[in-house]
Parts: C-alpha cells; sequence; structure tokens
C-alpha cells in the first residue's frame, strides 16, 4: 500500500483560481493538464487511426506541445492563461458545471485548436491543409465553424441545423466525387461538401474538418496517381508544382545568411549545427515534393546523428521550427 | 444549456459525462447526444477526482480495487474494446521492469486458444490462463496499434 497526501482536484483549481498554489501545487497541477491532453489525444489517435510511432515522439511530447501554452508563464504568471480561461467559464453563477468540468473543457479545446502542431509532427501535409482550411474559413464571412468534442465543423452562415445526424462520410465521398477542382484543393473540397448538403434536409448542414481533410488527402492521391507522380504536394498550398518547389529552394538559400547572423554569429547555433538544420529542411522539401515524408524532426536526426527527443527539445526545437515555418512563409511571399 | 446557440456546451456535456447523466436535450439533438458518447467514451478510464500530490501521471486500477490499494508501480496505457465489447484488452505499464503486459478480459473457455496480434509487433501473444501476457520494453509506442484476435 503507497500512503500519500493527496489534493482533489477541485482544490488546486481553487487554489489557481485564488492564486495561492505553491510551486509544488503548481506542478501537480501542470502534470495534471498534461494527463487531461494525453488523454485527449490518445483517444483522437484511436478513433483517427494516427501512428506516432515513426516519429519518434511519445504521447507525452505531443501533450506537452499541444498546451504549453496554456500552463507556461507566458503573461507574468505560471499557468495564467488557464486560470483565466477557467475563471471566464466558472464565473457564472449558475453555470450547470463544477470547476474540474470546466478545466476538461478548457484543455480539450486548446488541443482542438493546436492540433496542426500535432500534425506537423505526425503528416506535415496534413498539417498545412489543416492550416489552409482554417485561413480559408477564417476569412469568409460567409461561413462558420463550429468547436465540437470531435473537432470542429465547417458550415454556412446560418443554422446549420446541427441536430440533425451528421452526413455518413461514405456518402460525402461518393456525393463529392465529381466535383471540380478549383485552385486549392482544401477549398474546392469543402465548398463541394458544402453544395451537396444544400439541397437536402436529412443531414446536417455541416462537414467535420476531420473528413475534409481526409477527402482532400484521397483526392490529392488519386490526382498524383492520374499525372503518373507528376503533381506534387506543393499544390497543396500553390497550386503549381515547379513554381513552389522553385520558391522553396531559393527561400531556402536566402535562409542561410539569416539563420548565420542571427544564429551562428550570436553564438546560439554553432555553424555545424545551422548547416545541420538547413540540410535537414532541404531533405524535407526534396521529401515533400516527391509525397514521401516524414515528420520534420527525422530529417534533422539525419543531418545530427544521436539526437534525442530531449536534446531537440531542449535545445533546438524553437530555432529549428522557426527557421523552418520562415522557410515556408518567405516562399509563399514569393509566389503571391 | 447556452441559449444563444441552442447547444449544450463542452463543460457541461463533461459534466454529464462525468457523472453517468443525460440531459432531454441529448434525446433530440444528434450534435450534443455525439459529443456527450464521445466524452464518455473518452473520460470512460477515469472518475476519481484525487490526484497525487508527487505529480506521477495517472494510474491504472482495477475496477475492484480501492483507490489505497493503488500499485504505484503500472500505470495504464491502452484500451482496446473488441468483438463490441464481449472482449477487453488493456495494457499496463510494469514499471518496476520497464515493461508492457497486457491483460485480456473475456470469458475464461476462450482464453486458451486466443492469440493477441499487435498492428505495429511481429509477435503474436497467447496469454495465460488469467489473460495475461508480457508484451516487450515499455518503450513500445503501443497507443496508437491496432489489435486483432486469432
Amino acid at each position: 500500500m503507497h500512503m500519500h497526501a493527496s489534493i482533489s482536484m477541485a482544490e488546486l483549481l481553487d487554489g489557481l483560481r485564488r492564486g495561492s498554489l505553491d510551486r509544488r501545487l503548481t506542478d501537480v497541477l501542470i502534470d495534471r493538464t498534461v494527463q487531461q491532453a494525453r488523454q485527449y489525444i490518445q483517444w483522437l489517435i484511436w478513433h483517427r487511426g494516427y501512428h506516432i510511432g515513426p516519429t519518434g515522439l511519445s504521447v507525452d511530447d505531443l501533450a506537452y506541445d499541444l498546451i504549453a501554452e496554456l500552463v507556461s508563464e507566458l503573461d507574468g504568471e505560471m499557468l495564467g492563461r488557464l486560470r483565466h480561461a477557467l475563471t471566464e467559464l466558472t464565473d457564472a453563477a449558475d453555470a450547470p458545471y463544477d470547476s474540474e468540468s470546466a478545466f476538461v473543457a478548457v484543455v480539450n479545446r486548446t488541443v482542438r485548436c493546436n492540433i496542426a502542431r500535432l500534425f506537423m509532427d505526425l503528416n506535415p501535409v496534413q498539417a498545412r491543409l489543416l492550416r489552409a482550411l482554417r485561413r480559408y474559413v477564417q476569412s469568409r464571412a460567409s461561413m462558420q465553424r463550429i468547436d465540437s468534442v470531435g473537432g470542429f465543423w465547417y458550415a454556412r452562415a446560418g443554422d446549420a441545423r446541427l441536430e440533425r445526424p451528421p452526413v455518413p462520410p461514405d456518402m460525402l465521398r461518393a456525393g463529392t466525387v465529381a466535383a471540380g477542382a478549383n485552385g486549392n484543393p482544401v477549398r474546392s473540397v469543402l465548398d463541394a461538401c458544402l453544395a451537396y448538403l444544400d439541397g437536402q434536409d436529412r443531414w446536417r448542414l455541416a462537414v467535420l474538418e476531420h473528413d475534409v481533410i481526409d477527402l482532400t488527402m484521397a483526392r490529392l492521391k488519386m490526382d498524383h496517381a492520374a499525372s503518373g507522380g507528376s503533381h506534387t504536394v506543393e499544390s497543396v498550398e500553390s497550386g503549381d508544382d515547379g513554381i513552389a518547389y522553385a520558391a522553396l529552394t531559393a527561400a531556402l538559400e536566402d535562409a542561410r545568411d539569416w539563420v548565420a547572423a542571427r544564429y551562428v554569429r550570436t553564438g546560439k547555433l554553432s555553424g555545424e549545427e545551422a548547416d545541420a538544420m538547413l540540410d535537414a529542411i532541404l531533405h524535407y522539401v526534396d521529401d515533400l515534393r516527391r509525397q514521401d515524408v516524414l515528420g520534420h524532426v527525422s530529417y534533422l536526426r539525419q543531418t545530427m546523428p544521436g539526437l534525442t527527443q530531449q536534446r531537440y527539445r531542449e535545445s533546438y526545437r524553437n530555432m529549428y521550427e522557426y527557421i523552418l515555418r520562415s522557410i515556408f512563409t518567405s516562399a509563399r511571399q514569393r509566389l503571391q | 444549456m447556452n441559449d444563444e446557440s441552442r447547444h449544450m456546451s463542452e463543460a457541461e456535456l463533461v459534466q454529464l459525462a462525468r457523472s453517468g447523466g443525460t440531459h432531454p436535450h441529448c434525446d433530440a439533438c444528434a450534435f450534443c447526444r455525439e459529443q456527450l458518447l464521445q466524452l464518455r467514451d473518452m473520460l470512460g478510464g477515469t472518475g476519481a477526482a484525487e490526484v497525487d500530490e508527487s505529480g506521477t501521471p495517472a494510474q491504472f486500477r482495477l475496477a475492484a480495487q480501492s483507490f489505497e490499494q493503488v500499485d504505484s508501480d503500472t500505470r495504464w496505457r491502452q484500451t482496446w474494446y473488441l468483438e463490441d465489447g464481449a472482449v477487453v484488452l488493456r495494457v499496463v505499464e510494469d514499471r518496476r521492469e520497464s515493461a508492457l503486459d497486457g491483460y485480456l478480459l473475456c470469458a475464461p473457455e476462450r482464453l486458451q486458444n486466443m492469440q493477441v496480434r499487435f498492428s505495429g509487433i511481429e509477435e503474436c501473444f497467447r496469454p495465460d490462463s488469467e489473460g495475461r501476457f508480457r508484451i516487450g520494453p515499455s518503450s513500445i509506442e503501443i497507443e496508437p496499434m491496432s489489435v486483432l484476435l486469432e
């Protein structure tokens, strides 16, 4: 038998609300937050069939990444964002839930909002499709995004008739297969799904984000097969394979100068480390072009043999991902 | 109930899922009903509001055990519900031995003929008379694997 003092979750959350958690209890609450995120991620992994094995990341690694801002000292206070989010939910005098239920809801919502980070490790193409889809919907007043435990739903503005059952994915797939591709594939698929739902009164007038991504991935694979392999994944963002690849490689070359100025000359990275990062990104971009891509961390492991996940997180992750994002941003700007 | 959206908030649904309750709205609304079912599924392995102050991760606990008898040397890793729930497979990490153990829960007479395959492991596992079998080192990422019973 293991005897240990224990504190209820409600007491922990009350302490957070009153600002009376000491360092030890703060750590306990952070651990509990990671546990909740882990549970939700595992549920998503199980129900969506994601495979994290090849990334070398554990579910805990993913959980830490997805809820990092919620528990970090970002606004001058440890757990400040968690406290703020909980306060918003629990301040209503007649809230029909307790603080622990609010806590679960806040952690789940945070995981959903940051899920693209998970795909950056699991499936970079999926991550980019997801970001493209979210940007597209956010920029259109004629569309709305609806949050749910299973993920985001997209619908036209107005009543999405959520009380109706969702259209079965197979029916959606069959109903949208003939839709033409107009520009960005993920936008075409979303538009086709909503058009398909418009003309009926049986199913929900909304489509699940996961289904849009799945349909888009299937369509990209079909296009890739139909084009004999010449159609590349860069069309995800640009619609033009060769130009996109050229923009990416040019952005990568440009990056060598500012990486040297920003990181090597300031002593944050050695020249060898900077070269290893840029070489890893070059291999990553090459494989993206061939649609045979691993997680971006895998490429850094190839150029930095023996790199452990812990060492990566502690020393390289922020810089590597910033460089990678900057290169993609620069490539997009070149294409506009 | 969130009047503005006519649907229940996630926090309300979590409260219902944790308490095992339901709400008349869920009978009429597929959107809220499916979220309640998802939350029940997701939160199914939890319910204890007690938290270990040492900050150790959630521990696997058999339903028949009291909280005081929790074995801190084991940790729940994953559960699969197979054959419409007729067979339950739990994988638990034995921290002392840094190994993964599988526990198969089903009609006892089926155990002697049953073998378990995981999608990411070549070896096929045969449980003992109590449904237990050793899988391998705890570093195996068992969570996303699918399971096939033979």
